[in-house]
């Protein structure tokens, strides 16, 4: 049984593609076959982040106009022998996506992996509603912050408007990770509490991942936090990881810390 | 020195007459209460002791500050008095008199974007979130939070209070501060808006 998971966010820049890499290496590590797919026609960027730039060939719109192969286009990841990239295309752009060829290309990738992610570009246009079409399931990615959270309720809205699962009469599994949240911030109510998100998106949380500066980093180097034993964000990828493998993890809540998280991670990466 | 800053809202009403400009705060008291009236035109003593009957706060003929202005529609005093009716006042007034027939439930979450638009009443059993829509012929319950747009021009509005959302009754803004009950009703009663609470007895 595989399983097609969608990851989307409405809003831009709020931690999709660092997701997509982190989760799909994630599962990887819990030895299940897994294939990310990066839908951000003509602005690919999960290539850097997995670190695998210059190992791109072909690229998924060449494997469904039948000018390359699946075997030939996807890129198996340095770090885990269990995950494959397949490349967006950078030279094209979203208008030469079609349902159909979609259709054909994920029915292939199902055959081969247990895990496909696919990494949704943001907005809620063409490229994101053929992203979602035919996702099993989707994970949801927000910040805490209210423009993130509006943004996301309305891509939420399409896709339980728009995927093929709900025209068929069915319903697509949805999952929320909480991205970038800075425990100082919201133990001083600064910032939106997980509650109050919850409440607001009423769907189920898959986990909780803490600010960490240690990311921008990992994502230049094209070593994804997850790899980090010491960072927070990557502990929190590996629970989350471990959860959409069918693993009971209790959910942890990012806690402040006292000492300051800057002088922590310079520790970290001196 | 301790020093604020407040922004109010102001409501200018020029004055023509003091009968009508009576008759227009009695039928808006809901609406106008909270705000603070500057009146232009010349107050004569009988609008002079409503406004301090009712405890309204007014300044005449001042130079306020400018701000920003709207224009906002507000129920004319006329409305009672028979206006031609247009095709669709006809219609609206035709499910009015059906009301509770026609009646939609929406018992999942409405989205952002997503816009809901019936020609009877709907009640929404879940929450409402900021950007989304419900336009209604009829009257509009609303159980779960409210940070959408509310549009009915039905019987009444029956909602908890809400910080963001618009909400419009007939046309007319409801003021989101003078939904202060843990539910409110907002009706006509004698050709004004009220905004009561509603007590649990009565939902049930």
């Amino acid at each position: 049984m595989s399983k097609v998971i969608a990851v989307i966010s409405g809003k831009g820049g709020v931690g999709k593609t660092t997701t997509t890499a982190n989760v799909g290496l994630g599962i990887a590590m819990n030895m299940k076959q897994c294939v990310v797919v990066d839908f951000d026609i003509g602005q690919r960027n999960l290539d850097m982040i997995l670190g695998l730039e210059n190992r791109v060939v072909y690229d998924m719109v060449q494997v469904m106009d039948g000018e390359a192969t699946l075997e030939q286009a996807l890129i198996r990841s340095k770090a885990n022998r269990n995950l494959f990239f397949l490349p967006a295309s950078q030279t094209k752009d979203k208008s030469v996506l079609e349902s159909a060829k979609i259709e054909e290309l994920l029915k292939e990738l199902r055959q081969k992996f247990e895990y496909v992610i696919l990494d949704a570009p943001a907005g809620i246009e063409s490229g994101f509603e053929h992203t979602i079409e035919f996702a099993d399931s989707a994970i949801i990615v927000v910040n805490p912050e209210v423009s993130s959270i509006r943004d996301s309720d309305r891509a939420i809205g399409i896709l339980d408007s728009k995927s093929k699962r709900v025209k068929d009469g069915g319903e697509v599994e949805k999952q929320l990770i909480i991205n970038r949240i800075d425990p100082d911030m919201v133990e001083k109510g600064e910032m939106l509490s997980s509650e109050d998100i919850l409440d607001i998106l009423n769907i189920e949380l898959l986990g909780l991942v803490p600010e960490d500066k240690g990311v921008i980093d990992a994502s230049n180097q094209g070593q994804p936090i997850i790899l980090n034993e010491k960072s927070e964000a990557g502990k929190a990828y590996k629970r989350i990881s471990k959860r959409l493998c069918g693993q009971k993890v209790p959910i942890v809540q990012p806690k402040a810390k006292s000492k300051g998280i800057v002088g922590k991670l310079k520790g970290l990466f001196s | 020195m301790k020093c604020k800053q407040y922004t109010i809202k102001v409501i200018e009403i020029g004055i023509d007459d003091s009968k009508s400009v009576i008759e227009f705060l009695e039928i808006n008291y809901e609406l106008l209460k909270n705000h603070l009236l500057s009146l232009k035109g010349k107050m004569d003593s009988n609008l002079k002791s409503y406004l301090e009957e009712k405890g309204f706060r007014y300044v005449n003929n001042m130079d306020l500050p400018s701000g920003r202005a709207k224009d906002i529609t507000l129920v004319a005093p006329d409305t009672n008095t028979t206006v031609e009716n247009t095709p669709e006042e006809e219609e609206i007034e035709e499910l009015y008199q059906n009301m509770g027939s026609p009646l939609k439930i929406i018992k999942t979450p409405l989205r952002s974007g997503q816009y809901v638009e019936y020609d009877g009443s709907v009640l929404i059993t879940e929450r409402m979130n900021s950007g989304a829509k419900i336009a209604a012929l009829g009257s509009v319950i609303a159980l779960g939070t409210v940070e959408g747009d509310i549009s009915s021009v039905g019987d009444c509005i029956i909602m908890p209070p809400t910080k963001r959302g618009n909400i419009l009754f007939h046309g007319v803004k409801i003021d989101n501060e003078s939904l202060k009950y843990p539910i409110n009703r907002i009706m006509f009663v004698n050709d004004r808006i009220i905004i009561k609470p509603l007590s649990k007895k009565e939902i049930n």
